[in-house]
């Protein structure tokens, strides 16, 4: 592991900021030959915005590459792709409705206009059998699955050759399954003599496949040490800056009546096919309910259906023993269910509108933000100034536009206006995807607070570790159906990874 | 009335104008389907139009020639594009108030710059002598087809062939490869170092170019003058058309003929005198296009990145 | 050392930037269609000059200012309205083309009830008329998920063609040469103020913009529009129901641009003629961006515009450049309006080079 090879890549004193946020300070890192080496810092942290420029998609404001014994200075992704480094970007960068190989072949430089298919379909089944990978090219790369559209990428840059392959957040939405299978593949590059960069946040990842690690908090340069010599809770320390238990305090509460039943609920997508099929769940008083599962098997059409917005084809929604299927949205908050959209910016917040409009969306129509016809601006500006100091809202007053404030603030605002109205239960989707890890220990403590006073909490996650560490009992969604619940002491990651899987039998 | 319909004369007639009046729209609609597939709104088609039809009828009022009309209609609508290029490409607009502003900056520079050159109405209205058709050797012989199809002017079959080529540049092509994954999503080729800037703009000035040859068929082959906004919504009807024929170029031409031929059918009854207000029958293809609207609605080709601007961060 | 600058986005655009923008896009807007009456071989400064004076040179000319004004304000605040609920109408034209035809028709069969009674239905009858023309795409939208961007234009084809219909035989009296009706009875008039052509449209126009600043701002239907302007998903999810308030943002849109036309015959022409819209409707789209998307703002950019038409009247005659010009004038004033607009929402900031 410590085959003191040459750095292949040399940062110095990186500097990038946009705007008024600085994303890296001064960061200068090494990656040397056919080494693993993560980046580790939580959201925010500027690990992103390092390989993005290193990639040539953003220009940095100063600093200095040297790749292969070379100055290289990328003016564009184009520069990097022909100095051989390859990047697969978090959130996928794909052409739905085209084929894997039209994915794999589009904007590669090759000789002449006509578009050869063929030979680049031969080219790319070597790579597949190379590397172990069972991939039709002629599909649709819309209908794979998530884990199959990262080979995807994956393939993408070892098309056109590369030495060195950034990945950021590669693991966001795998499988624990999928995981075990994208390291082989970084494995065998790493016998191949490649370089990888693995953007990450995950401790247990970095423990498992790195050999180097780069730690960023802030945009700045924490330290970069061997694997083998630290422990998670150095790493931690390292990345927040102080220790963290990750453990949310839960008081010991015995789950009351059942508050939401879904019964046999069957949804379909956009697209016409099934969403949710014959899915049976209860979330009781004092619990929190968490659904696990990979983005895209049923979770959004769940959510969905819960808050209104989607049509039941079949099946019942129970709120307190009340029928309240197909019920509009404004019935839904109206009889008291709370939701948290797993998309804040285009599912949650009006963002170029002030933060007191955004607290009474929802609720414009009602007492007391609506007397006789009127909005009552007064009304509406008081609840504002409490709703920012109660949540703790970073924000100068109700008047600020909310595109102006950060992730984590603006998940604030959305807890606000859920929460202030005494909710009977809680659907939260995704809460805390992309907040660092203050914010994040904010959302959870919140939502175990409601819990604690008795409301119903279902907690709609890809996020395994969130999933672990916040729910009493843990549902599993794949292909849109129930794969069974499991009592949070009895679960395993193993168990859960394999039900999110699709294998029934899982689980304890 | 009924035997003056079936008349052989009168379907073949009626065939005939069908090709001549979709030939504007189906250069307008071709090259505004190639924008949309690249990921841009334009609605700036109606107003780029009618200076392409302004332009080229003045050069070639001047030049006296046909042929120089269509190159200049041609650049100029490419030039007028490159004004939306500003707005959507460099500024990243939103793309549907960006096409209203160019197309009522073309519209109105129309009017302007026709008062302009021809001074106001009053004075002799100037015409060019129209293209003449071209029937193509042996084929046109044969009998009814020949005359049908193989009878018409140049333009017309330039407007049959752009759609061949345009279905073998976008789905043959690696450029158009490259389109149809940036209308899809732009990322896929600025990661792979491509401008999205520069794809957009090309696509953009080759459409308005398309819809300055379009504008630029009206007097040079249908009227030979030009009249104040002689384009009448066909800029719009090419947006429908293209909608309709959901983002493919040979449903995009089937379209096209779909209202190449009401409007010969509006004409020719017209023609043949019937007792029906003219008025009512210019305003039924209008009509049928919004019927046609609702039928193609919900467009499963279109591209996912329709009319969204491209931000990198 | 050397510098480099990059391009950035603001997040939030002050008023006085926004306004300091409009201003800023006036002044090239002129200087460009300089060009243009250069063209037309006139001595700008003595044409701006000739226009500022016809537009608000005396109280005679401020006053036909106002009356250019009128239309304006009312499709301005259509616009405003579509704008704000992202509803894009294009149809205020042929909108407000129904105003005028709805006015037309009441005028012709009912001018023996008394005036009093005439005036407040014929702004009605205007308004039903421009809403049931706009019914059409806002259910086709709603409904159907059809494009409300063509729909409305092609409507406003087949609304000239058929108004185009009515003034070439049903509605023109056989002795009349022009297309046009007759002159309408005196009991259908809207009054007049001032001893001058400026009618009763204008001040309905005002109480419409202080009413729908009211609407959007106060009201709770005005902030569900607004907030389906800017976030459908968002306020679908918060239980707003969108398709009603598509539907209902058109139809509010398009009676107040047919509110518009009965304004154009009640008030000042007395009867339907030919071109009685001089493009209104797409004027109404540069009014409301200029006016800022807000009622007020629609007021002041309409009786601004209203001077420039009724300006252009004296301009031809002092130095000859076409009406046309209006028009052209137009058209820029939104590419560079737009254009500034876009602008002030970036910003330079200097960088030191990597070098």
């Amino acid at each position: 592991m410590q085959q003191k090879s040459q750095p292949i890549l040399q940062i110095e004193n990186q500097t990038k900021r946009f705007g008024n946020v600085l994303a890296n300070e001064n960061i200068s890192m090494q990656v040397c030959g056919g080494e693993i080496h993560c980046l580790l810092g939580e959201n925010g942290a500027g690990k992103s915005t390092l390989a993005e420029c290193l990639y040539g998609f953003y220009r940095p404001d100063s600093g200095k590459y040297t790749f292969k014994g070379k100055e290289f200075k990328p003016r564009s992704p184009r520069d990097a792709i022909d100095a051989g480094i390859g990047m697969v970007h978090q959130h996928f960068v794909l052409s739905p409705p085209m084929t894997v190989i039209e994915n794999i072949v589009v904007g590669t430089e090759s000789d002449g206009i006509w578009l050869d298919l063929k030979s680049a379909s031969e080219k790319v089944a070597a790579l597949c059998s190379d590397y172990d990978l069972d991939l039709e090219l002629d599909t649709i790369v819309g209908q794979l699955p998530v884990g199959r559209q990262q080979w995807v990428e994956i393939l993408k840059a070892l098309y056109v050759g590369v030495d060195l392959l950034i990945l950021d957040e590669p693991t966001a939405s795998l499988t624990p399954q999928e995981v075990e299978k994208l390291f082989e593949i970084l494995q065998k590059m790493k016998t191949k003599g490649l370089s990888v960069i693995l953007i990450t946040h995950k401790l247990h990842e970095v423990m498992e496949i790195s050999d180097r690690v780069t730690v960023l908090r802030k945009a700045r340069l924490v330290g970069t040490v061997n694997t083998i010599d630290v422990t998670r809770e150095t790493l931690v320390n390292m990345m927040v800056g102080r220790t963290v238990s990750f453990q949310v305090a839960k008081k010991i509460k015995t789950p009351g009546r059942a508050i939401l039943e879904l019964r046999d609920l069957h949804v379909l997508k956009d697209n016409g096919l099934d969403g949710v099929k014959d899915f049976s769940l209860s979330i009781c008083e004092n619990e929190i309910v968490g659904l696990a599962g990979v983005a895209g098997n049923g979770q959004s059409e769940l959510f969905d259906a819960i808050v209104g917005v989607r049509q039941l084809q079949n099946g019942q929604i129970l709120l307190s023993g009340e029928d309240i299927s197909n019920d509009s949205p404004d019935m839904v908050i109206k009889k008291g269910i709370a939701s948290i959209p797993p998309d804040r910016m285009t599912q949650g917040l009006l963002m170029g509108f002030p933060i007191k409009e955004n607290l009474i969306l929802g609720r414009h129509r009602v007492a007391p933000f609506k007397k006789g016809i009127e909005l009552k601006y007064r009304v509406i500006e008081q609840f504002a100034e409490q709703a920012i100091e109660h949540y703790e809202v970073v924000a100068t007053s109700g008047e600020q536009i909310a595109k102006t404030l950060s992730g984590g603030n603006l998940q604030k605002v959305i807890l606000a206006r859920e929460l202030s109205h005494d909710p009977r239960f809680v659907v939260a989707s995704s809460p805390t995807r992309g907040l660092d890890v203050g914010a994040m220990e904010y959302v959870h403590k919140r939502l175990v607070e409601l819990r604690d006073s008795g409301i119903g909490i279902l907690l709609i996650s890809e996020d395994l570790d969130e999933v672990f560490n916040v729910s009493d009992r843990i549902a599993v969604i794949y292909n849109g159906e129930a794969m069974g619940i499991l009592n949070r002491e009895e679960a395993t990651r193993e168990g859960v990874g394999l039900l999110m899987a699709g294998f029934r039998g899982g689980g304890g | 009335m009924l035997s003056e319909f079936l008349n052989a004369a009168f379907l073949v007639a009626l065939v005939a104008a069908t090709f001549r009046m979709v030939t504007p729209i189906l250069f307008t609609a071709i090259g505004l389907l190639v924008v949309n597939r690249g990921g841009i709104v334009d609605l700036s088609t109606e107003g780029v139009m009618l200076m392409g039809a302004l332009a080229g009828f003045t050069a070639a009022y001047y030049s006296g020639s046909l042929w120089l009309g269509v190159l200049v209609g041609a650049l100029t609508g490419g030039a007028i594009s490159l004004l939306t290029a500003f707005l959507v490409v460099i500024l990243k607009m939103n793309q549907s108030v960006s096409g209203i502003a160019i197309n009522m900056l073309a519209a109105g520079l129309s009017f302007y710059l026709f008062r302009l050159i021809y001074g106001s109405s009053g004075e002799t209205v100037p015409t060019v002598s129209t293209f003449d058709p071209l029937p193509i050797p042996l084929l046109s012989e044969i009998p009814v087809i020949g005359k049908v199809f193989f009878s018409q002017y140049a333009l017309t079959y330039l407007a049959f062939i752009m759609v061949v080529l345009v279905w073998a540049f976008l789905y043959k092509t690696k450029s158009g490869l490259v389109i149809r994954c940036t209308g899809d999503n732009p990322r896929t080729v600025d990661t792979k170092g491509i401008s999205v800037n520069l794809v957009h703009t090309a696509l953009l000035v080759f459409g308005g170019m398309m819809y300055g040859i379009g504008g630029a068929f009206l007097p040079l082959v249908a009227t030979g003058l030009y009249v104040p906004g002689i384009s009448a919504g066909r800029g719009w009807i090419a947006i429908a058309i293209v909608i309709f024929g959901n983002f493919r170029p040979f449903r995009v031409m089937f379209g096209a003929l779909l209202f190449g031929f009401l409007d010969a059918l509006q004409l020719q009854i017209q023609g043949i005198g019937i007792d029906f207000p003219y008025q009512l029958l210019i305003a039924l293809p209008y009509v049928l296009t919004i019927i046609v609207l609702i039928i193609g609605g919900k467009s499963s080709g279109k591209p996912l990145h329709l009319g969204i601007p491209y931000h990198r961060e | 050392m050397k510098y480099q600058f990059v391009v950035e986005r603001r997040q939030q655009v002050s008023l006085w930037l926004n306004l300091l923008a409009v201003a800023a896009a006036l002044i090239v807007g002129l200087l460009i269609s300089a060009v243009l009456i250069r063209g037309a071989g006139a001595n700008v400064l003595e044409s701006y000059k000739a226009l500022l004076e016809g537009a608000f040179g005396s109280k005679e000319a401020i006053l036909e200012s106002l009356v250019q004004a009128t239309p304006l304000i009312f499709t301005g605040l259509a616009m405003v309205v579509a704008f704000r609920s992202k509803v894009i109408n294009l149809g205020v034209e042929g909108q407000f083309l129904m105003g005028t035809m709805a006015a037309a028709w009441i005028s012709m069969n009912f001018s023996y009830l008394p005036n009093l009674v005439l005036i407040p239905l014929l702004a009605l009858g205007g308004m039903i008329a421009g809403a049931a023309l706009g019914f059409i795409p806002a259910i086709l939208k709603a409904r159907l998920e059809v494009n409300e961007v063509i729909s409305t234009v092609l409507l406003n084809y087949v609304v000239l063609y058929f108004l185009s219909y009515l003034l070439s035989g049903p509605w023109k009296p056989p002795y009349e040469w022009l297309m046009q009706t007759i002159r309408f009875e005196e009991s259908t008039y809207w009054p007049n103020f001032f001893e001058s052509r400026l009618h009763l449209g204008f001040f309905i126009g005002l109480v419409a913009a202080g009413f729908l600043l009211y609407l959007l701002q106060r009201t709770p239907f005005g902030f569900e529009l607004r907030s389906v302007g800017e976030n459908p998903v968002a306020a679908r999810y918060k239980g707003i129901k969108i398709e009603r308030i598509i539907i209902l943002a058109l139809l509010l849109s398009a009676a107040l641009a047919g509110l518009g036309g009965v304004g154009e015959v009640s008030g000042l022409h007395h009867r339907l003629i030919t071109g009685i819209s001089k493009g209104y409707g797409w004027t109404g789209i540069l009014i409301a961006l200029l006016g800022q998307l807000n009622p007020i703002g629609v007021v002041l950019a309409a009786i601004f515009f209203g001077g420039l038409i009724n300006g252009s009247v004296a301009m031809k005659i002092h130095t000859g450049v076409p009406i046309a010009v209006v028009e052209s004038i137009q058209g820029i004033l939104m590419f560079v309006l737009l254009s500034a607009q876009t602008m002030v929402h970036f910003k330079l900031r200097r960088i030191e080079d990597a070098e």
